[in-house]
């Protein structure tokens, strides 16, 4: 291959990366405080590309503006979503786990008929900055680069929120010892919430940005959910640095694959990827071995 | 506390149990594995919900009550196995204890005070809590307790897994806390060591209260430690 080329590949595959790392974070939050994995994480993406979609198209408001608009109707869905449904998982730990990914599955199919009956099956996405950079031989699409720029943006708050705040220093120890976060009187009914509202902001939020670089349709959610889920595999769950590795590369790969074989091949690597970090390295690259 | 009852599924870990704690004191709890202390001291914070019985603190009846509402009155408890914060430094654990309202104010000056009595969690606040060695996992466990200023601090088998002179040093600090005007009730597998250090105690056993007396005297009945501390001598 020649170098020039490699390099653009490089380069779209880590633009790419940096939408994939937000998705992904979202479901870490989530996952570490609740140990649910939200298998309806994709549609809330896919449902937040498409309002962005339509927003723009009907009042020219582009994603990025609309972005506080998104993730704060995210977080509030996220809200309603913990306190309305998965709150009402039986206490017991051990079936809490099968029952809540039927639950996650069901609020999944959910959205995506919901969506289906207010967008339609169509395809959209957002024409907006469609035009490139030309840095020497590599060309740079603006959309891209504004996404990747937002969404280091928004996983950078979200790392001063978790590292540096009170209520961060709350969902880490929720997410780390719930029964000595109770012990501290943190309360942890208040913690899943808030674990599920700022998830599912973030993935809100991520969704608008994804409308700038693909065009989805309803049924686009589990595909993004296995893409969110293949960072998470990737980088080890509960790891920041490692998300963000984990979607570098996935990004990457996905771009090489897409240019090497087609389009439909560069949609079966997250898959391939997936699979294969599960079966060999299941606690991730930059994760801790399995205690 | 009076005939508290708490049962897991079919089986009944407290069978009616009453028992005074004066402000001031040091209580020890004192039993065979299984007897219901741990169970004891979880349903005073709230952690474990009593089945029956009341719990009253400062002449209000706190049974029933969240963990956080306990912890906001002023009964903060120190898990058995310490129940730390891994992933997370020595003063984030420290500061997880002064989440709520009471003590959140004096965070800065109550973490100083603890770090001024330890200088080894000073040393080391920016590592995380997984990395401590037993001893140190204990003391910031203590500590995240006292970040929230208890009145009653509840302690769940502070020397458990330590080395005798780190118990030592832990056990002095107890005691200066509780010179200090905070009320303790302590549950030990070392038994020789909690009555020494309380001022009165309660043996349980399956369940219920045995005995109840001056600390010294239970210390030196030796019917009942063949009876229901598993006989060895101190």
């Amino acid at each position: 291959m020649h170098p020039e080329l490699a390099a653009q590949l490089t380069v779209d595959g880590l633009l790419l990366g940096g939408v994939f790392a937000l998705a992904a974070l979202g479901l870490n939050v989530i996952f570490g405080v609740t140990r649910i994995v939200n298998l309806a994480h994709g549609e809330i993406i896919v449902l937040a590309a498409l309002c962005a979609a339509v927003v723009f198209q009907r009042f020219g408001i582009t994603p990025i503006e609309l972005l506080p608009a998104e993730f704060i109707a995210g977080a509030l869905l996220g809200a309603i979503l913990e306190r309305l449904v998965f709150r009402r998982l039986p206490p017991d730990p051990a079936g809490a786990e099968t029952t809540s990914l039927l639950l996650a599955f069901g609020v999944a199919y959910f959205i995506v008929g919901f969506s289906l009956a207010v967008f339609t099956g169509d395809f959209r996405s957002v024409a907006y900055l469609t035009s490139s950079w030309q840095l020497g031989p590599i060309s740079v699409g603006q959309s891209r680069f504004v996404a990747f720029v937002a969404a280091l943006a928004i996983a950078g708050a979200l790392a001063v929120l978790l590292r540096s705040t009170a209520l961060g220093r709350g969902l880490r120890a929720a997410s780390q010892n719930v029964e000595g976060a109770r012990a501290c009187g943190i309360d942890i009914g208040r913690m899943r919430t808030i674990s599920f509202a700022l998830g599912s902001g973030v993935a809100a939020a991520a969704g608008g940005l994804v409308s700038m670089i693909y065009a989805v349709n309803p049924d686009s959610g589990s595909q993004l959910t296995l893409l969110a889920f293949s960072v998470v595999a990737l980088g080890g769950l509960g790891s920041y640095a490692g998300t963000l590795i984990g979607a570098a590369i996935l990004g990457v790969a996905v771009s090489f694959g897409g240019f090497l074989g087609s389009a439909q091949i560069g949609q079966l690597i997250p898959y391939v990827i997936f699979i294969a970090v599960l079966l060999f390295r299941p606690s991730g690259i930059l994760g801790k071995s399995a205690t | 506390m009076r005939d508290l009852r708490v049962s897991y599924g079919e089986f009944a870990a407290l069978q009616g149990v009453s028992l005074d704690v004066e402000s001031g004191e040091i209580v020890a709890i004192v039993g065979a594995n299984g007897a219901g202390k741990s169970t004891l001291l979880k349903a005073i914070a709230g952690l474990v919900p009593a089945r029956a019985g009341t719990i009253a603190f400062d002449g209000r009846r706190c049974d029933g009550c969240s963990p956080r509402t306990l912890v906001e009155r002023g009964i903060a408890m120190t898990l058995e196995g310490r129940q730390l914060f891994p992933e997370m430094t020595i003063e984030d654990n420290l500061l997880a204890g002064a989440e709520i309202r009471r003590g959140r104010g004096r965070a800065k000056a109550n973490l100083a005070a603890i770090y001024d009595r330890l200088s080894v969690l000073r040393e080391r606040r920016h590592q995380l809590a997984g990395t401590l060695s037993g001893g140190e996992q204990q003391m910031v466990a203590i500590g995240r307790s006292l970040m929230s200023e208890p009145a009653l601090l509840l302690l769940d088998e502070p020397s458990l897994g330590l080395a005798p002179r780190i118990v030592g040093r832990i056990f002095e600090w107890v005691r200066d806390i509780n010179r200090a005007g905070t009320t303790v009730v302590i549950v030990e597998q070392n038994i020789a060591a909690s009555l020494a250090l309380a001022s009165r105690a309660y043996v349980l056993a399956e369940g219920r209260v045995v005995m109840a007396g001056i600390a010294a005297d239970i210390a030196r009945d030796e019917g009942v430690r063949v009876a229901y501390l598993g006989g060895a001598a101190p």
